[in-house]
């Protein structure tokens, strides 16, 4: 990605720019940040959000803020409020009570200049049918007033980037899934936004395809852009620097990947093979301070858990090693994020 | 500004090609309302072909039918000769045939009577519009078979009425004789004889006048003029004989000189007979045609040029393809927006609603345009449909009929909820506009409260004015211009305040 998105008035944000987590007001500003990103001034600000559709909160009590640079995920399940939250972002809706804010504005009042700041990916992204994948992205590039020039040179450092370069002259009707879904990514990024907000970019696309994607919104981030998107597959939010986790219209958790693994509590489990195992051994390994559980699971296996699978291996190891027992085989198994999503939905209905 | 024109021209490249990989798009737009106004005009006659008929005569007759036939044939097809009534009837109901004539038995006895003789016809036809051309049209086919029964009544007395020019030209002979031989008294009393016997058959003749005069009166009531012309003509030839008689009776009992007729009596006979002449003339030269139908229609035609079918209704079908497919596009706009989802697009982009109207009032106006300049190069190329008045006119009214159409599309499009619903709205429109705007009933025809809503459609104003540039050659109502410039700055506002309600947060 060669340029770096459009710069924002400063003076528009809630926060200094040059102000730590204690001096940010935000919500979530206390929480840890992820690891080897410095919070900056917050992005994307959430005050006990509500928001009502018909007689149903579809959101309830939501505060979070995302912090310019950083890629911030949005998982939950289907129905979860996911998608409204995005528009509540982009203004598509204003919240029944409570407040949003980006960069300081709240969306109901933004100007044309605050909207190009912002680049949306909606869950269906629209495309003319019947004009080719480049006509479509030119279409999208006068709206964000690109001149012929810059839109005909942007369009192109796009799709390339995008690698559909070569599909720009075919139909949109006739282009893959995965196409249309690059070809939305592009369309939300020719004007080079402050804020790319991204309603699940990957639903519906191969493992292939997803990991492709993420890359490229990867490189997007590099380049100063801060990165709002939504995900049903809880395993994608790992990638991000930060994640919230929604369970029917409220927030269940916040925080880095790694806070979210270890409020969730949720222990490793090494599997191990002991020639001529005894109670004596298992005994021996609940002396150890990293073991939480054993389980005798055959003759001569073990599943032990632990809080950090990858460093107790070698404990364990040693200890059988010091007890003359040979290891035949011996596997951490680090708990999925999917079953650390399901804690922490758990906690918080508790 | 940069933003207002990439915007708005955004919408018009993103039309433009889409509609170019529509080839299929403009021909329903152009060659297909050309074909069929080219079909319409090959194929429709003006008052429709001649009715096929059944003619019933009854078997009693005492008169020949033949004459009436010939004279009716010229008229509508025959189709038969019946003597039932009942079957011609059923023939009529069934849609068979158009029209029964039922022929009188017995005019003669009528007219005896001194009453008019019924001519019976049957039409059963359900279309208002034939039904009353029909009535029309035998009224005025009963007034031609009138007047051509005055024609041959006429003929026929003329032809019997003698000679008066002649027999007043053997009376003048007779005079001139008399005139010579006037101082000899045998041969004096031999002239008049011969000039008396001469004058008896102009008393005949001019009884056969009177009768004939009494009989036009009857027919031709603007004729008792006649009568009155006659009568004196009647009075003229008595003192002519009267005065002949004495002279006769005067010279057979004379002797001498003394009952010789003088030179002022010859000379008072002379006169007598140019009077009788003078009189008589006018009744006789007058061809029966004149008699019959005194008045002839002179109608001169102001126009520019007798206009066709096809020319008459040109103007119409431009205004309703130009306003149906301005409305059916603005009013299907935002239907499209919102199945796309472009909507959420425009809502989030930093365009303003005054350019999403500009834009898309941009790409249909052209569209429409194109359209609209085919269609007309091939009605004038093609089909040879005259533009007398100023082409710019024709330019004008054409894009501010677009421009007005477009609004009152977008206004549909913003305040429905489905495409479907928007397509019925405007096919609403066309169907008002067919009855409302002039196209298939003129204005005046139309009476007022209803009139009202005429005015309601853009194409009424549309129509009106390309009439009048196209085949008049002038602009009668240059207030319908306005109108539509006026009503296409209110739907713009209108449209642009309704789009911003669109483009809102929810």
């Amino acid at each position: 990605m060669p340029d770096s998105p459009t710069s924002d008035a400063p003076a528009s944000s809630p926060s200094s720019p040059a102000g730590g987590p204690e001096d940010d007001p935000s919500p979530g500003a206390g929480l840890p940040r992820p690891a080897g990103r410095r919070p900056t001034d917050a992005h994307v600000t959430f005050r006990d959000v509500t928001r009502v559709l018909g007689d149903q909160p579809v959101l309830a009590d939501i505060d979070l803020t995302a912090h310019s640079g950083e890629l911030f995920g949005l998982v939950g399940p289907s129905g979860c409020g996911k998608t409204t939250l995005v528009r509540l972002i982009v203004g598509l809706l204003t919240p029944t009570e409570g407040e949003v804010l980006v960069r300081g504005v709240p969306p109901g009042d933004f100007a044309p200049r605050d909207r190009q700041r912002i680049g949306y990916l909606p869950q269906e992204f629209s495309l003319y049918p019947m004009l080719t994948v480049e006509e479509n992205a030119r279409f999208i590039a006068g709206l964000y007033g690109l001149s012929w020039f810059r839109r005909r040179r942007r369009i192109r450092e796009v799709l390339e980037f995008l690698e559909i370069w070569d599909a720009r002259g075919r139909l949109a009707e006739h282009i893959s899934g995965g196409m249309k879904r690059r070809l939305g990514l592009a369309c939300s990024m020719l004007h080079r936004p402050s804020l790319l907000v991204v309603d699940e970019p990957t639903a519906g696309l191969d493992p292939d395809l997803r990991a492709h994607i993420w890359e490229h919104l990867r490189e997007v981030q590099q380049q100063g852009t801060t990165i709002f998107l939504t995900t049903q597959y809880i395993e994608e939010a790992e990638r991000c620097d930060s994640v919230a986790v929604l369970d029917g219209g409220r927030m269940a958790a916040l925080g880095s990947p790694a806070d979210l693994r270890q409020r969730a509590d949720i222990s490793d489990t090494i599997d191990i093979e002991v020639d001529g195992l005894t109670p004596d051994d298992i005994r021996a390994l609940w002396r150890l301070a990293s073991v939480k559980d054993v389980r005798r699971a055959g003759p001569n296996r073990l599943l032990v858990r632990t809080d950090e699978g990858a460093s107790a291996i070698p404990a364990i190891s040693e200890e059988f090693a010091a007890r003359d027992r040979r290891v035949t085989s011996i596997d951490a198994h680090q708990a999925s994020f999917e079953e650390i999503f399901l804690r922490l939905v758990e906690q918080s209905r508790t | 500004m940069k933003r207002l024109v990439f915007g708005s021209l955004s919408f018009f490249e993103q039309w433009g090609a889409e509609v170019i990989r529509q080839p299929a798009l403009m021909f329903t737009l152009v060659v297909a309302p050309f074909l069929l106004l080219f079909a319409f005009g090959a194929g429709v006659e003006l008052g429709g072909p001649r009715p096929n008929t059944l003619v019933v005569q009854s078997p009693d007759a005492p008169v020949s039918i033949e004459p009436l036939l010939a004279d009716l044939e010229q008229h509508v097809l025959i189709e038969g000769i019946t003597e039932s009534l009942p079957l011609a009837r059923r023939s009529l109901e069934r849609g068979d045939i158009d029209a029964v004539v039922v022929v009188p038995d017995n005019p003669q006895a009528f007219l005896e009577e001194g009453t008019q003789v019924p001519l019976q016809v049957l039409i059963g036809e359900v279309d208002p519009v034939r039904r009353s051309y029909a009535r029309a049209y035998l009224r005025d086919q009963v007034a031609a078979l009138n007047q051509r029964t005055i024609e041959q009544v006429l003929e026929e007395a003329q032809a019997g009425m003698g000679d008066v020019p002649q027999i007043t030209a053997d009376a003048r002979g007779y005079v001139d004789v008399l005139d010579g031989a006037r101082n000899e008294l045998e041969d004096a009393r031999t002239h008049v004889g011969e000039l008396r016997d001469a004058l008896v058959p102009l008393s005949a003749t001019v009884a056969d006048i009177d009768d004939t005069a009494s009989q036009l009166t009857f027919f031709v009531p603007g004729l008792s003029r006649t009568q009155q012309q006659t009568e004196r003509l009647r009075n003229a030839v008595t003192d002519l004989q009267s005065s002949v008689d004495e002279i006769d009776s005067r010279l057979a009992t004379a002797s001498g000189d003394d009952g010789l007729p003088t030179e002022e009596e010859i000379a008072s006979i002379r006169g007598s007979l140019d009077e009788i002449d003078g009189m008589a003339g006018p009744l006789f030269g007058i061809a029966p045609q004149v008699i019959s139908a005194p008045f002839r229609l002179e109608l001169e035609d102001v126009t520019p040029v007798a206009p066709t079918f096809t020319s008459f209704y040109s103007p119409g079908v431009l205004a309703l393809l130009v306003q149906h497919l301005a409305i059916t596009l603005g009013a299907l706009t935002l239907s499209r927006m919102r199945l796309l989802g472009v909507v959420n697009m425009l809502r989030v982009a930093p365009i303003r609603p005054v350019e999403v109207m500009l834009g898309n009032y941009l790409s249909y106006t052209v569209l429409t345009g194109i359209a609209a300049a085919a269609l007309v190069a091939l009605l004038v190329g093609v089909l040879g449909v005259p533009v007398f008045g100023a082409w710019w006119l024709v330019l004008a009214t054409v894009v501010l009929l677009i421009l007005c159409s477009l609004g009152i599309g977008f206004v549909v499009s913003l305040l429905s909820s489905s495409a479907q619903q928007a397509t019925q709205v405007a096919m609403l429109i066309l169907l008002g506009s067919i009855f409302f705007s002039g196209f298939a009933f003129s204005l005046d025809r139309i009476t007022w409260p209803v009139r009202a809503l005429s005015y309601l459609f853009p194409s009424t104003f549309g129509l009106r004015t390309l009439q009048d540039v196209m085949l008049r050659g002038l602009l009668r109502h240059p207030e319908d211009l306005v109108v539509l410039l006026v009503a296409t700055v209110v739907l713009f506002v209108v449209g642009t305040l309704l789009m911003r309600r669109e483009l809102r947060a929810r």
